[in-house]
């Protein structure tokens, strides 16, 4: 057997997360301290710009201003795509997906089991650690119901933020990811790229601090963005 | 009532905008964000033209006494929250762009600065 070290890269993405980002990395780094760490830093209004450089081992892209999910998260995939990375395994800044599951990606990296991995709430039997509500359940039934329509795939969990991805899906997303809510609109793209997807049992703890940005509103645009999305870019080539 | 010339006029019109617009979201021109309002105006105006009856109750709840007219009451109004949206957008990418070439001139002295240092270092 060939021995080779694969090299991964931790994704961040944070947008004004002073209050949580610091406690995030610092628990990989004593969980992983193998792994490159690379956050990316949305314009934050705070100081979690101040709070992350502070951590040595992290590396720091600082976008001059807010971009929003989908360009900061492919920041990322376009910086492991430069610098050559085997693996990219993305998680939120705000400490909801805990560190501990990383090992768990990696095996499934290793064994090739999929080019895009998801963490998902909805396989484990026992989850303590997220409550949801019933209108935030009925929306993830929906878009489960909508996706598997469009891509014959039963995702279980399509708005997890906790994926990682082999090198080949770090090109697609470095070419294109999509914007605003960007989840379920990328497990699409990975499917037009003849990609496989595997979901795997993750746990999702509550916030480390802060409040959830989404508003009433935010839900109703999310519900026609996503929906108009998935269903007028049905059928788009991989290459865009 | 709308003549049936006009309902099949205005048919073919929302039909073709709403083609246009869709074409540009699938081929990445439009951001499906800004398509939004076109869509929009799009379909309004192909459910008036489709469903006149729907348009006669919409016209006397509010008063209009032709019922084209509330026809081109919504299409005026959706213009002018695109062109809204328009100088919104345009002001946001102006404030946008001054800060990206505020941060390249600072990032260029600084780069600058830094290849000097090595050339020194390099003579030493």
């Amino acid at each position: 057997m060939i021995l080779r070290m694969m090299r991964v890269l931790i994704l961040i993405p944070c947008h004004n997360e002073s209050a949580s980002i610091g406690q995030l990395l610092d628990e990989i780094h004593k969980l992983h301290s193998h792994l490159d760490v690379l956050v990316i830093n949305d314009g934050s209004t705070d100081d979690s710009l101040e709070v992350i450089r502070s951590r040595k081992h992290v590396k720091v892209l600082n976008l001059p201003y807010n971009t929003g999910i989908g360009a900061t998260v492919q920041t990322g995939f376009q910086w492991a795509l430069k610098y050559n990375y085997d693996a990219v395994i993305r998680l939120d800044g705000d400490g909801q997906h805990p560190p501990a599951d990383i090992p768990a990606h990696l095996n499934a990296l290793r064994e090739d089991s999929a080019d895009m991995i998801i963490g998902s709430r909805f396989l484990k039997k026992h989850d303590i650690g997220y409550t949801s509500t019933f209108a935030r359940r009925m929306g993830i039934y929906y878009l489960r119901s909508l996706l598997k329509l469009l891509t014959g795939q039963l995702i279980y969990d399509p708005t997890s933020g906790f994926i990682s991805c082999n090198k080949k899906a770090i090109k697609w997303f470095a070419e294109y990811y999509p914007y605003d809510y960007p989840e379920p609109e990328a497990i699409q793209r990975v499917k037009q790229c003849n990609g496989r997807i595997i979901e795997i049992p993750t746990s999702m703890r509550p916030r480390l601090a802060g409040k959830s940005r989404i508003t009433t509103f935010d839900s109703l645009y999310y519900f026609i963005k996503v929906s108009l999305a998935l269903i007028l870019f049905q059928g788009r080539k991989c290459n865009r | 009532m709308i003549s049936l010339k006009l309902q099949f006029t205005i048919i073919l019109a929302a039909l073709l905008l709403l083609i246009i617009v869709i074409r540009g979201v699938r081929s990445g021109q439009l951001q499906l964000k800004h398509s939004l309002l076109w869509l929009f105006l799009g379909t309004m105006n192909l459910l008036f033209a489709l469903f006149p009856s729907v348009t006669l109750y919409f016209t006397r709840l509010i008063g209009i006494e032709l019922p084209v007219n509330a026809i081109f009451l919504t299409s005026i109004v959706v213009a002018y929250l695109l062109i809204l949206q328009l100088s919104i957008n345009g002001s946001i990418n102006e404030l946008k762009k001054r800060m990206l070439a505020q941060k390249l001139s600072i990032l260029e002295e600084e780069v600058r600065e830094l290849k000097q240092q090595v050339e020194k270092i390099r003579k030493l």
